[in-house]
């Protein structure tokens, strides 16, 4: 089994870990060899962590040795995006400007991970202050998707995405303001889900833009993607946004059929702009989704200039904000991608800002009602055309690289502002011959049903177990 | 606008110096936005009933 160790998705990790077929050393040392060996290949891993990753393998060994309960997350090998804070361990966010910031406190969500057992094996790549939706970063270097090294990996959280794809770890948390957790999962083939803005606290996590920030987990399943958001999931008193937040076991919700669910495919904006081989891998989903047991209806959304316009708005002045001190005293230290990204958040007016947060409900509202309807969910693209090349997206005119960038963020953004929870999930490869994704929006702590859907999804398709080559 | 009036106006509002070509961009790129949050706003924005609260949705949501 060892030489397989690496291909043990998360709920199979533990289940191994659990019954004593495999140690916690075991899994952890598998995973550390390829996060150094095929890391630096996707520059996936900004940090490896070797040594806090065997000793918290051999507290679980030694835990089951004695016959101690163990988490539902002992043994399973994990690594995060660079801007989840650990006290005493730096956190540099992509940046340079941070680049000697020591947190003094754990992020809530690396709290939770590890009163489950699972194992922290390192910090990886991230876009620049978690600003970029293809992986951008001019002080790391660029994202690569496992796929194809000339690709983007999907950003923010490029590092996870490609260490959950290329088998480095088993599963991964990211966090998405404008896409970050989707876009990676979708380019780089596995299964990622946005949740409900307020279901996981961001606590001990970097900010961009509270009101839209999100945590959550990159996996190689539904399943797996599940018993993450079970674990971290839920209120805490340090993030008072999700003093909302139900606590549950979202596993207990795979039922493996979609019996009496309604899932929404809108016509329009969405579906629009998908190009043809992207929407013949949306229909194969959908008649997927279909034969087990989802009732498909139609809906439409014809327009998300209003949606988007929001976001952008306030994603920019939140992110100026907290970026201000550091503009005024090093613009010279951001990324051009970045630094263009934050300034229009200095120029709007605050009544702009205050109407876009006072009608946040109001819109939210009326998008559920026009793209969804009766319906438990909407299935739309996560990402509307083929993966981009890195060159795409960087070298050229001005103008064809922002229309490049754009693409990527159709369909993700405005689903922050909406506040909605997402799961992304593989549905097959594109005509370049790299992965493809749809999205299936849920309503607000709508999880639940998310996740049943894709694992029922991923029951009757086998695109999340594809592996990139070489992989 | 121009480049040097954009540069002025986020140097005098926020102390951001920066170039007159990137200042102007971000202006023009934040006043196309608000125009489009503006017409938004219009059209929906009222005194008594704006659910103003996106928490209030999400509870409702989750109770």
């Amino acid at each position: 089994m060892s030489a397989d160790l690496h291909l043990l998705g998360v709920v199979e990790a533990a289940e191994a870990v659990a019954s004593g077929d495999v140690t916690a050393e075991a899994l952890a040392r598998a995973a550390l060899d390829r996060l150094s060996t095929l890391g630096p290949r996707f520059n996936a891993v900004v940090a490896i962590e070797e040594e806090r990753a065997l000793e918290g393998a051999r507290a679980v060994d030694a835990a089951r040795a004695r016959g101690a309960p163990l988490g539902p997350l002992a043994g399973v090998p994990m690594a995060h995006k660079d801007l989840y804070y650990r006290a005493g361990r730096p956190n540099a966010g992509g940046s340079i400007i941070r680049a000697d910031f020591v947190p003094q406190e754990t992020s809530v969500a690396l709290e939770r991970l590890d009163a489950a057992g699972a194992l922290d094996l390192g910090r990886l790549h991230l876009a620049e202050f978690a600003l970029s939706p293809t992986g951008y970063n001019v002080h790391l270097g660029h994202g690569r998707n496992p796929w194809s090294l000339d690709h983007c990996s999907g950003g923010s959280s490029s590092g996870s995405g490609a260490a959950v794809s290329g088998r480095l770890v088993a599963a991964s948390l990211g966090s998405d303001t404008g896409g970050s957790i989707r876009h990676p999962a979708a380019m780089c083939g596995i299964t990622g889900l946005k949740p409900t803005h307020g279901l996981v606290p961001m606590a001990g996590a970097m900010p961009l833009s509270p009101t839209l920030d999100t945590l959550g987990p990159l996996a190689r399943s539904a399943r797996d993607a599940a018993r993450i958001l079970s674990v971290i999931g839920g209120a805490d008193a340090r993030d008072g946004s999700t003093l909302a937040a139900p606590k549950r076991n979202y596993e207990d919700a795979l039922t493996g059929d979609l019996d009496g669910v309604t899932i929404a495919v809108p016509a329009g904006y969405y579906r629009d702009a998908a190009t043809p081989d992207i929407l013949d891998l949306m229909d194969e989903s959908i008649a997927a989704l279909r034969s087990a047991g989802a009732r498909i209806i139609e809906t439409r959304v014809d327009d998300m200039a209003l949606v988007n316009a929001m976001m952008q708005l306030v994603m920019g002045v939140e992110a100026a904000a907290l970026h201000r001190r550091w503009l005024q005293e090093r613009p010279q230290d951001y990324g051009a991608q970045v630094r263009a990204r934050i300034l229009p958040g200095l120029a709007y007016p605050a009544t702009r800002y205050a109407e876009a947060l006072m009608l946040r409900a109001k819109i939210a509202q009326e998008w559920l009602a026009a793209a969804m309807g009766a319906a438990d969910m909407v299935h739309i693209p996560t990402l509307a055309v083929p993966v981009p090349t890195i060159a795409e997206t960087t070298e050229g005119e001005p103008a064809d690289v922002a229309a490049a960038i754009g693409k990527v963020t159709h369909c993700t953004r405005g689903i922050n502002y909406l506040g909605l929870p997402s799961l992304s999930l593989p549905c097959g490869l594109a005509e370049n011959s790299l992965p493809a994704a749809f999205q299936l929006v849920g309503r607000p702590f709508g999880e639940a049903v998310l996740l049943r859907a894709g694992d029922a999804y991923q029951r009757v398709s086998d695109h999340h177990r594809r592996m990139p080559p070489g992989c | 606008m121009s480049e040097d009036e954009a540069a002025a106006l986020l140097r005098d509002t926020n102390g951001v110096t920066i170039d007159g070509a990137e200042a102007k961009a971000a202006v023009t790129l934040a006043k196309t936005v608000s125009a489009t949050i503006a017409a938004g706003a219009d059209a929906r924005m009222t005194l008594d009933e704006t659910p103003w609260s996106y928490d209030t949705l999400r509870a409702g949501a989750g109770a």
